[in-house]
């Protein structure tokens, strides 16, 4: 009997998952790279004015629109390296654009020693060149916050980090650098008072910097992109390889459970090092990237934009790489789109950003989207199958005791009170289950958990139930658990209306 | 079915025998050096000894017992073998190594593993996941690898992906690999922490209550397992629990403990019988 119920849950299970979790997550990422990719072609398209790639015409593009693309680039690295953190390490951190303004100033520095200084042509190499040192500059800091910062736990880190972030850039606005070629190419370097004279200056304190990713003295908007893009591809494979494999599973296990992660041996503080280094490399790389424009100024990179790039990430789904490109895109666009609004432009934006939230953290709606997005005709299909399956087994008709077992199975879920689908394969019958109790079924909810032979059951008046009963008992709670299993049931409804009168 | 049972007759028949002085080992472990000797050891917590010159001497494979009335301290007793708490007394000697001052993942290495009383799993994960989070460092490759997808680690992980499942086994828990951890029923989750700890390669297992919550079935298939495990593994196994139809069954020396003291040390049968035992412990679980 025991042979018999595994074997027929296997199978039931087997057809159920027509996707396995693993092939899902496969999909997932092989999606977030498609789309991406999709986006890039159709706007790289859209921003040179012409069918570049031959495939998309999409006409004329106004200058502010054209602004928008390089930082989404830049706002997307940040926020999925600062997903690394909040979302898969399970540490907040509130200094984010800290490190954002590292990799900012290094690159300003390094890109025009490079261009100006000893006239590199190729504005590929010279920007590949920059983010690289951008991202050093930021890793290493990263790494020197990190030691102090990841000693400590919840709101204390979050506190910590933020007022690192405060420092550094308190620091970098008294920041004076030029570049002096007179005699050889130079730095010069001034802190905290301005003492430079001569040269061309490239940071100067507080105020304005000299941008990046020019040519001459216009920026060459189209190849800064390509690098956007470059870079954006560079954080998904960072991060998708990097939680794909054994030191991301140790860095989300330190996240769910700190205690037992170090009691199988996991060293906590080195995985969240990881994570946060990481981040801070690429996020130092985006901040390089931002550079380009000239309004973003040292005062810029505060708390502000780390609670920006934050609610980009919350907004997105914490360890959700998909989603958070699609909010940061969403919530990067919004207010400037909203600029005609002048005044309100703020007011209208939190507006939208609360409904935003509110509706993605409504269970329904919640639901809904993930069946959209899993592929919501399989599920059908298979909760159907389920549904036949266990009609079968049921032996169909009115049989009394078959209806009872799925009331039983009814029962046994009441508890959760989350709402979601109710299974498909009660409905077809639900309205026969008006019987007499006649099941324990207290007994068999309780049994229900983990085991699939019950001990014997009784009936109200107490004579036991004849083995055949019993058996389709066992098989409809057993076909339940593969309906549970398989991730559909999970979260049923409450009882309907159907119950006894 | 009969061969477990046969297995379970010996165990409970081994013959102990007294090693250096006070302690005793099964005989079969007299001739190899024990895993675990603790001396004196005891902790405070403010003013209270949550526990107090504990002495207890493990053999190399042999299933042990801890039990106590609830706040006896048998807990905190993991907790310092396990180095979550550093004790205040004593000393800790695990496979010949003194203890004091190593950290939590240290102890991990040497070989202690363990489950939780309140169970600890990575609930956002899957249950292969949690397990392969036992393997961590016992199948190994670097971040840098694993980065660059370089065929080492595409090897490592199949061969972690495999020892997971045949890990599972023991508990015939394959069929959900890729289930949530924190999705499982109660009984499964505490099955997975077992398979978990013993994913690291212990060489000596700590079971915190690990049929609390299961019913008289399923406690008889744990016990029948963790005699199985002992025999498989090779490993030392010391176990708290309630259930005395599972400490008595498959405990070679059981140790007890009440107010942070040793009130009694013995076979399942010595302790079965000692007065002290049944007033302080064994009695009251009649009444309940
Ligand atoms: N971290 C701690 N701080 C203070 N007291 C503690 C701590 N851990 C355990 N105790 C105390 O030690 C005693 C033993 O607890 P415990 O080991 O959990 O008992 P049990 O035998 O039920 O496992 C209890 O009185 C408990 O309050
Ligand atoms: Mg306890």
């Amino acid at each position: 009997m025991q042979n018999n119920a595994s074997a027929l849950q296997e199978s039931v299970r087997r057809r159920s998952r027509a996707f396995s979790p693993k092939a899902r997550h496969i999909l997932y990422k092989s999606f977030t790279f498609l789309l991406v990719t999709l986006a890039f072609v159709i706007f790289y398209d859209w921003l040179c004015e012409g069918p570049v790639s031959g495939l998309f015409a999409m006409g004329k593009i106004s200058r502010s629109v054209k602004g928008y693309f390089v930082p989404v680039c830049a706002w997307v690295v940040a926020a999925v390296s600062l997903n690394l953190v909040v979302g898969f390490s399970g540490e907040l951190s509130l200094g984010h654009a800290g490190f954002m303004s590292i990799g900012y100033s290094t690159g300003i520095v390094v890109y025009n020693l490079l261009t100006k200084g000893y006239g590199w042509e190729n504005i590929y190499l010279s920007m590949a060149v920059t983010m690289l040192a951008a991202g050093l500059m930021a890793g290493i800091i990263g790494f020197l916050v990190g030691i102090p910062v990841l000693r400590l736990r919840g709101d204390y880190l979050a506190i910590v980090t933020l007022a690192c972030a405060e420092i550094i850039k308190s620091l970098l606005q008294c920041l004076y650098v030029s570049l002096d070629t007179t005699d050889g190419v130079r730095l010069l370097f001034a802190f905290p008072k301005n003492t430079l004279t001569g040269g061309t200056a490239l940071l100067k304190g507080p105020t304005a910097s000299a941008p990046i990713g020019t040519k001459g003295t216009t920026t060459d908007l189209p190849a800064l992109y390509i690098i956007g893009f470059a870079l954006v591809i560079l954080t998904l494979f960072v991060v998708f390889n990097l939680t794909d494999s054994r030191t991301g599973r140790a860095i989300k296990s330190t996240r769910d459970n700190r205690i037992a992660a170090e009691s199988m041996g996991i060293p906590v503080t080195r995985h969240k090092m990881i994570a946060f280094v990481t981040a801070a490399v690429l996020a130092g790389m985006a901040g390089a990237l931002l550079a380009n424009k000239s309004t973003y100024q040292p005062a810029n990179f505060n708390l502000d934009m780390s609670i920006m790039v934050l609610v980009y990430v919350v907004l997105g789904g914490l360890g959700n790489v998909l989603g958070t490109i699609f909010s940061t895109t969403a919530l990067y666009i919004l207010p400037e789109e909203l600029r005609f609004m002048k005044d309100y432009r703020m007011l209208v934006y939190a507006l939208v950003l609360i409904f935003a939230m509110v509706l993605s953290n409504n269970p329904v709606i919640k639901g809904w989207v993930t069946s959209i997005v899993s592929l919501v005709k399989r599920r059908r299909k298979s909760i159907n199958l389920f549904a036949e399956e266990s009609r079968n087994a049921f032996a169909a008709g009115d049989d009394a005791q078959g209806a009872n077992a799925r009331e039983v199975l009814v029962i046994e879920d009441a508890g959760e009170n989350e709402t979601a689908v109710q299974p498909e394969a009660a409905e077809p019958d639900s309205n026969q289950a008006e019987l007499p109790e006649e099941v324990p079924a207290e007994a068999l909810a309780a049994q229900a958990g983990g085991r699939l032979t019950l001990e014997r059951l009784y009936t109200a008046d107490g004579t036991p139930l004849d083995d055949e009963t019993q058996r389709r008992i066992e098989l409809g709670l057993m076909l339940y658990e593969a309906y549970v299993d398989s991730g559909k049931g999970k979260k049923k409804g409450k009882k309907k209306g159907g119950g006894k009168a | 079915m009969t061969e477990r049972q046969e297995k379970q007759t010996r165990h409970s028949d081994t013959r102990m025998v007294p090693y250096p002085s006070k302690a005793i080992v099964p005989e079969r472990d007299l001739n190899v050096a024990p895993i675990l000797e603790t001396h004196h050891l005891g902790i405070q917590f403010g003013g209270l000894k949550a526990v107090d010159d504990f002495n207890l001497i493990i053999g190399r494979s042999e299933i042990a017992g801890l039990i106590g009335p609830n706040g006896a301290g048998k807990t905190t007793v993991f907790n310092m073998l396990t180095k979550v708490y550093e004790p205040t007394e004593g000393s800790v000697i695990f496979d010949g190594k003194d203890m004091m001052g190593k950290s939590i993942v240290q102890a991990s290495k040497l070989g202690i593993a363990r489950t939780f009383q309140n169970i600890r799993l990575f609930n956002q994960m899957t249950v292969e996941e949690n397990v392969r989070i036992g393997l961590h460092n016992q199948i190994k490759y670097t971040t840098a690898t694993a980065l660059l997808r370089l065929p080492n680690f595409w090897i490592k992980e199949h061969r972690q992906h495999k020892r997971a499942l045949e890990l599972l086994s023991i508990f015939g828990m394959e069929g959900m690999a890729d289930v949530r951890a924190g999705s499982l029923p109660y009984g499964a989750q505490r099955r997975l922490e077992i398979v978990r700890a013993l994913a690291t390669g212990p060489k000596l297992l700590l079971l915190d209550e690990p049929a609390a919550g299961m019913n008289p079935h399923e406690t008889e298939e744990l016990m029948n397992t963790i005699a199985r495990i002992r025999d498989e593994f090779n490993i030392a196994i010391l176990l708290i629990e309630h259930d005395m139809s599972l400490v008595m069954g498959v405990c070679e020396g059981i140790c007890v403990l009440n107010f942070g003291k040793v009130i009694a040390k013995g076979t399942a049968r010595e302790i079965q019988n000692n007065p002290v035992v049944i007033e302080a412990y064994l009695g009251k679980q009649k009444e309940g």
